[in-house]
């Protein structure tokens, strides 16, 4: 396993190096997303989901029983209907239609089911010649190459490689525009077509209903793959097994728009039973494979996957995928999806080291009109990958023996403060940025700017904040004058307008960034809080939240770290309240965590909803509660805001901008906020994600600054301790005048705190 | 039935690539597939067989003949058939959201005629204009079981597989050309689909009430 976490490094640097690539991947996200929000809005997209449940099977034995109906109709119409078990199976049953039929030329309509069975490498090692013929997939057979997107295969090529691949392989010149490299295929493969023995396609649908197979296309290719050679193989996944023709429509209106940003392809081919061809005696086989497919379905958590349309949308909004392409994030399917969809029909060794460059941002899930959670199964997977193989050796023993043991875990922490001064400097130039743009936001942070030897690249692109002299913990409830535990102190009333509804102290669960790092955050928070007449108690016996052990796999540790805080939090406020954060990986994971690990322990279940349904994030209640009572009383300096990734809501659809109420509470407290572009970007951070893969999330990074230069704002606001970590650092390196901070330091600023 | 989804179907066909006209009677469709066409200095116009007898009932083969071109039946591959430079269908109807035509091929020469060409002229009578695909699918459902070979065509055949640069004719035609006529072809379709299909109609009788 460490070698092939090495090799996929060294992949991930390869792919970032290769010019062009990222940009290109880049281009297409950045008009991906607008022109697809032209043909296809939220409100569709939930009809979408609701249609695409209903049209497809739930499990194993509604599967079955569509995939017996389609049989049965398909046969009765005239197809030659059969099942494959696997991959072995499927290529067989293929080359033995090609011995039947004396067959030695076939023609391919592009089929991502034939590249999962390796169709080709069987049949050609068997003396049987194969062309592809869509664009994308000829230009990477005739590269010898692999698609790297499930929809467009060879967009990680640029013109001119693919006029050099054209020039080797045909004897073309090469240099050819796009216009004529398009010229030659067309050319070349209506040879092909003309003399071809066998068809074989795919198909985006089969209908249980009808026994009709879908296939749809924008070049033609199958409408000619499946009518001039007298023989048609159709290649099916049990995953596109759907139940009505009216089903189809709706599929038909949905897959366009995700896939290509289309209202519809050029051609949709729709094939019940054969077609009388040139000669007589034409054929129509369909073969109807499972190789892993029903696995998937008897799954009560994966089978959700039968419902993936393969319209690559979470491959398009992927930043992992943006900045390293399918072939490295990805086996045959690529992307997030791809990582799951591997574990079952390539099995898990495979899909292990492509999940684990998921970082979970979470827009995939936004923008699939399956509606599949696609980081919340790939958190499943990871679980799975971790049980079969173990923790890293590292990770696990930081994990099982540190973390999870709160006393020994803070112990570290305060070591470590003592222990890195030879490496923190102040903050980088800090006198040469101008003091006059607004209210004093608190001393100059402090960085480690480099770490020796072999830690150097974690430092690279990017400082990491020093670790607090004395944590939140200790400030707090310490002589700093703070409100402590008892409820508002007298210096924070001064603008409470409704001081009969003085309200019980709120907890604040700070998480271990806020607590050890940023302990400044935390105060910040307290001091809001007693500026509106609201007092803050924070329990000392919380703990990390556990969700950078469930983002490992580590579910064991998450599990205990999650009953910790539970009983923790259980005797604040007699149980109720708001338990708010700073941090919103800690929120969601302490929100989530209960449903998804203690589901088979009724008791901690009960407890764990309890609690989950009292955490918050700390802005999204400021803005609920706290706004109205405050008046801006001066107009401060420019600010953009960062969208954390983990504080967009679950159900944010595709097409709805990213969410308000955090920009709207800068604004009351006087801000002037003004976007950035892409704030919803991931800055790459994503907890132990940015020491697995530093390259990869330091590109994210350079991103993310490149935006924040272009909004030319003062200030940045971010509403979670790892992006403030990530983009300070960021910020820091490149000696930007921009400086970050958390929303809750602007908004104690802003009030003079 | 009347033309009040055709500025819709226009709209949505022209967005895709397809160039749309509207003929009323006999006189104009000859006059437009004319127009269309006037480019062209003849050859051979591929004309699946079980419609030659409607295009002549209507004066269309002979106008073509009179402007130079050869209406011939894509039977076999002959190279003949391969290098003609328009095939005229007259297919079954058109969505008007989409900007789609669609057409029961399972007539093979048919889609011959409509996917060998660079050009596709398609006729597509009044009658067949449905809203969406709801309808279409619909339609199709309560007719039966669907024909063999059922296609929607939305635009020419393009690609953007080469650094997404859109890219029109690939595979198939280049252009299409969809003329929306209020003649009702009921011979032609009927005769065609029969021929190929066993008397299936692509829609149930209650379609468009």
């Amino acid at each position: 396993m460490p070698e092939k976490r090495l090799r996929l490094s060294q992949e991930v640097e390869a792919a970032l190096a290769k010019a062009g690539l990222s940009t290109s991947l880049r281009q297409f996200a950045a008009s991906y997303v607008e022109n697809r929000g032209k043909v296809i809005d939220g409100e569709r997209i939930s009809e979408a989901r609701e249609q695409l449940r209903l049209a497809k099977a739930g499990d194993r034995r509604e599967i079955e029983e569509m995939a017996e109906q389609f049989e049965t109709v398909a046969a009765a119409r005239g197809a030659k209907v059969f099942r494959a078990g696997n991959a072995q199976e499927a290529c067989q049953m293929i080359y033995e239609i090609f011995q039947e039929h004396g067959a030695e030329l076939g023609v391919k309509a592009k089929s991502m089911t034939s590249e999962e069975v390796f169709l080709n490498d069987y049949l050609q090692e068997r003396g049987i010649t194969i062309w592809e013929s869509d664009l994308g997939e000829w230009i990477v057979q005739l590269a010898k190459e692999r698609p790297s997107h499930m929809v467009m295969p060879a967009i990680h090529m640029t013109r001119q490689e693919v006029a050099k691949v054209f020039a080797q392989r045909l004897g073309t010149s090469e240099a050819l525009d796009i216009d004529q490299l398009v010229k030659v295929a067309r050319i070349r493969l209506r040879q092909v077509f003309l003399t071809a023995d066998i068809g074989i396609t795919g198909a985006n649908a089969a209908v249980a209903e009808t026994g009709t197979l879908a296939i749809v296309t924008n070049e033609g290719n199958a409408r000619l793959t499946t009518t001039i050679p007298p023989v048609h193989i159709a290649l099916v996944g049990y995953d596109k097994l759907i139940r009505r023709l009216t089903d189809l429509g709706n599929l038909l209106g949905v897959l366009p728009a995700c896939a290509t940003a289309q209202t519809a392809t050029s051609y949709v081919t729709m094939i019940t039973g054969p077609s009388p061809g040139p000669v007589p005696g034409g054929e129509l086989y369909i073969i109807l494979l499972d190789n892993g497919r029903l696995d998937l379905a008897s799954d009560g958590q994966f089978s959700q996957l039968l419902r993936c349309i393969k319209c690559a949308s979470c491959l398009n909004v992927c930043p992992i995928y943006q900045q390293v392409g399918g072939h490295v994030f990805g086996h045959v399917y690529s992307g997030g999806i791809g990582s799951l969809l591997t574990a079952f029909v390539h099995g898990l060794t495979s899909a292990a080291h492509i999940q684990s460059l998921c970082s979970g941002c979470g827009r995939c899930a936004e923008f699939c009109p399956a509606g599949i959670d696609i980081p919340g199964l790939t958190l499943e997977l990871r679980r799975r990958v971790v049980e079969e193989e173990g923790l890293p050796l590292l990770q696990g023993f930081t994990l099982a023996r540190v973390v999870s043991d709160r006393r020994r875990f803070h112990g570290l922490l305060r070591a470590a403060s003592r222990l890195q001064s030879p490496l923190v400097s102040g903050r980088k130039g800090s006198d040469k940025k101008n003091p006059e743009i607004g209210p004093d936001l608190g001393s100059s942070r402090q960085y480690i700017r480099h770490l020796p030897l072999f830690l150097s690249k974690y430092t690279k692109g990017r400082s990491l904040p020093a670790i607090a002299a004395k944590p939140f913990r200790d400030r707090f409830s310490g002589a700093s004058g703070l409100p402590g535990r008892s409820g508002p102190s007298q210096g924070y009333h001064r603008n409470h307008r409704n001081s009969s509804e003085a309200s019980k102290p709120v907890a604040f669960y700070s998480g271990c960034l806020v607590d050890f790092v940023y302990p400044e955050i935390g105060e910040a928070l307290a001091k809001v809080l007693g500026d509106v007449g609201i007092g803050m108690v924070h329990p000392e016996d919380q703990t990390c939240c556990g969700a950078p052990a469930q983002y490992l796999g580590d579910y064991e540790s998450a599990r205990r770290l999650l009953k910790e805080n539970i009983t923790a939090f259980e005797s604040v406020g007699d149980g109720s309240g708001p338990i708010l954060t700073a941090c919103p990986t800690c929120a969601r994971f302490l929100s989530q965590g209960p449903a998804r690990l203690l589901f088979d322990d009724h008791r901690w279940h009960q407890r764990g909803l309890q609690l989950a349904g009292r955490v918050m994030n700390a802005c999204t209640y400021l803005a609920d509660t706290v706004r109205a009572s405050c008046t801006p009383t001066f107009t401060g300096p420019s600010v953009a805001y960062h969208d954390a990734c983990h504080l967009k809501t679950g159900d944010r659809l595709a097409g709805d901008p990213p969410p308000s109420h955090p920009r709207r509470l800068l604004q009351a407290y006087g801000y002037r906020v003004r976007e950035m572009d892409r704030p919803d970007q991931c800055c790459g951070f994503a907890g132990s994600y940015s020491l697995k893969f530093p390259a990869l999330s330091r590109r994210l990074l350079e991103e993310k600054i490149d935006s924040i230069r272009g909004a030319g704002v003062d200030l940045l606001a971010v509403d979670c301790p790892g992006c403030l970590l990530q983009i300070g650092g960021g910020l820091d390196k490149t000696d930007s005048p921009v400086r970050v901070f958390h929303t809750l330091q602007l908004l104690a600023a802003s009030r003079g705190l | 039935m009347g033309w009040h989804l055709f500025a819709g179907f226009a709209l949505a066909a022209e967005a895709a690539g397809t160039k749309v006209w509207s003929a009323r009677g006999a006189g104009e469709l000859v006059e437009s597939v004319a127009t269309a066409l006037s480019d062209l200095r003849g050859g051979d116009i591929l004309v699946p067989s079980s419609q030659h007898s409607v295009i002549e009932d209507v004066g269309l083969r002979q106008a073509l003949e009179a402007q130079g071109f050869s209406v011939i039946a894509p039977s076999g591959l002959s190279t003949h058939a391969e290098k003609a430079p328009v095939g005229l269908t007259i297919v079954d109807g058109a969505v008007a959201e989409t900007g789609s035509i669609f057409h029961d091929a399972t007539d093979y020469e048919s889609r011959l005629a409509s996917t060998l060409p660079p050009i596709h002229v398609a006729v597509v009578p009044l009658t067949g204009l449905v809203r969406d695909y709801g309808t279409l699918f619909a339609g199709i459902s309560k007719g039966g079981q669907p024909p063999s070979y059922l296609a929607l065509i939305t635009g020419p055949s393009r690609t953007a597989d080469i650094e997404r640069v859109l890219t029109i004719g690939v595979h198939g035609p280049s252009e299409l050309i969809v003329i929306v006529s209020d003649l009702s072809f009921a011979g032609a379709v009927e005769a065609g689909v029969a021929n190929a299909n066993k008397g299936q109609r692509v829609l149930g009788d209650d379609t468009n009430a």
